[in-house]
């Protein structure tokens, strides 16, 4: 450079040595203003410039909303004007309905969509699509369940129903094998199974035990008079009649015809005696009402309990012997006028070696 | 020509249709008249379009895609308190101020009038718009606050 140049060049405001040092330095400081952690302070020679101070404050601006932004931080307005604020502005905006968009799919809406912000839209978008999905995935399953669960309850149900039915029917048909259908005791069978668990208890305990066996006076009579049907009722009242006078450890079973038989545990045979003329007063005293009328029974009753060598446990057919014992006494009441009770004697085994069905 | 419409046709008819109502009537008057003005509008886009819309999320949903197609902006929901009758919208792009220079006040109020109809027609509430960032205050974005009236 002549010496000219450079004189011109010095005198030259704009393009001197000193203006350009000076604009390097202004640049250089606002280079600092966007590259260090801590803000510097705008210099002391330039601080009376209004311009100056505007960049330096909007600088700083910037600077607080692009941290603010870098850490989700939205709260404060972005009061930056122009360009940038504006960029800011539709940043924070966007976020912002992100944010609310979140939350609607965290309701449960999951018709939100995001149409900005490029990756992060399709990023989401995705999720929500698959939050979509596999809700109604979980309820389809939910309801799947709830299915199979009525389902299961519904079967459980109905099993329980037929077990229902099937213990009804199991009752009926045990009632039906045990009971007696004309007069509602215990039949013959039932009575025996009783009467046999009664018998091992005793001999067991070496307690007492009686049986009482009884047959309705001349009932061919009230058949032939009255008719079957009227007999039927007849031996239902007695039935109802002797039933009334027991207690309930007492078993009444009809065991054939109009012949019943009553086992008393617990009760020797002079106490079965009483009880027996107890029922033989009932029934003697008892009016039975029929369709054709008042009718009066009497009965025979043969006593007979547990010999001690039978509660010894020697006899192997206790019931069947006991049975027939009171059977043998009760043909003798029968033989001595009826409308009696009569206790086993040994002599009876002579007096009635076989019994005769004859008598009535 | 409906469709190829040019923006500075539709601005020029309403700024001029604003100032000589402005001369007329007053600055305060002639806003009534433009809020009132788009809330008859935001009722009946809301008859038309957006009656049988009953869930709050398809009813922003479908008005951000009517918005967006008819070019009248972008639509954001930055927050939304229906029980406490409280919303943060923003619209971004706004047919009515996007591009003007810096006023230094909001100029949106047919936009608020139009927002408060649409509010006001969706939720049976009556709601009171106003714009607090505005493109013409330097903001870029327009911001609107919107609460449900006592």
């Amino acid at each position: 450079m002549t010496g000219d140049a450079q004189q011109d060049d010095n005198l030259d405001p704009v393009n001197s040595e000193g203006r350009r040092r000076e604009l390097g330095e202004f640049a250089e400081f606002f280079s600092r203003l966007l590259t260090l952690p801590t803000p510097p302070a705008l210099p002391a020679e330039w601080s009376t410039v209004e311009a100056a101070q505007t960049l330096h404050a909007d600088l700083i601006t910037l600077r607080q909303a692009m941290y603010e932004a870098s850490v989700g931080d939205f709260s404060s307005p972005a009061t930056l004007p122009g360009y940038l604020g504006g960029v800011l502005k539709a940043l924070q905006a966007n976020l912002r309905h992100l944010a609310w968009q979140a939350r609607m799919v965290a309701s449960g809406d999951f018709s939100q969509r995001v149409d900005f912000m490029g990756e992060f839209a399709e990023a989401f978008n995705s999720m929500v699509v698959r939050l979509d999905q596999t809700l109604s995935e979980l309820q389809h399953k939910q309801q799947e369940l709830s299915r199979i669960n009525g389902e299961l309850v519904q079967e459980i149900d109905s099993r329980k129903q037929a077990e229902a039915a099937l213990r009804r029917s199991r009752e009926e048909l045990q009632r039906l094998a045990t009971t007696d259908p004309l007069t509602g005791l215990c039949n013959r069978r039932q009575f025996n199974q009783v009467a046999e668990e009664e018998l091992e208890r005793s001999r067991r305990y070496g307690h007492a035990l009686s049986v009482v066996l009884f047959d309705v006076d001349f009932f061919k009579r009230v058949n032939d008079i009255y008719g079957h049907d009227q007999g039927d009722r007849v031996l239902q009242m007695v039935a109802r009649t002797v039933e009334k006078a027991l207690r309930r450890s007492e078993t009444l079973a009809r065991y054939g015809g109009e012949e019943f038989v009553i086992l008393l545990p617990e009760t020797g045979a002079e106490a079965a005696q009483k009880v027996a003329e107890r029922l033989r007063r009932a029934l003697e005293g008892a009016v039975l009402e029929t369709d054709v009328g008042p009718v009066s029974v009497t009965a025979s009753f043969g006593v007979s309990d547990l010999s001690a060598r039978e509660l010894a446990g020697v006899s192997e057919k206790e019931l069947s012997t006991l049975i027939s014992k009171a059977d043998r006494a009760m043909y003798a009441a029968k033989a001595a006028g009826r409308n009696r009770v009569r206790c086993f004697e040994a002599r009876l085994f002579h007096e009635w070696p076989v019994v005769s069905r004859g008598i009535e | 020509m409906g469709r190829s419409l040019r923006l500075e046709v539709y601005r020029l008819m309403q700024f001029a249709f604003r100032d000589v109502i402005e001369q007329h009537n007053g600055s305060e008057i002639t806003d009534r008249i433009f809020y009132q003005a788009g809330e008859l509008a935001g009722r009946e886009l809301y008859r038309n379009a957006l009656v049988d819309v009953k869930e709050f999320g398809v009813f922003v949903k479908t008005l951000q895609e009517m918005l967006r197609e008819l070019g009248i902006g972008i639509l954001r929901v930055e927050e939304a308190d229906l029980e406490q009758g409280r919303l943060v919208v923003t619209v971004s792009e706004d047919l009515d101020c996007s591009g003007l220079p810096e006023l230094g006040y909001p100029t949106c109020v047919y936009d608020e009038g139009f927002l408060a109809g649409l509010l006001e027609s969706f939720t049976g509430s009556v709601y009171r718009v106003r714009e607090i960032d505005c493109w013409s205050t330097g903001e870029r974005t327009c911001r609107f606050l919107a609460e449900r009236e006592k």
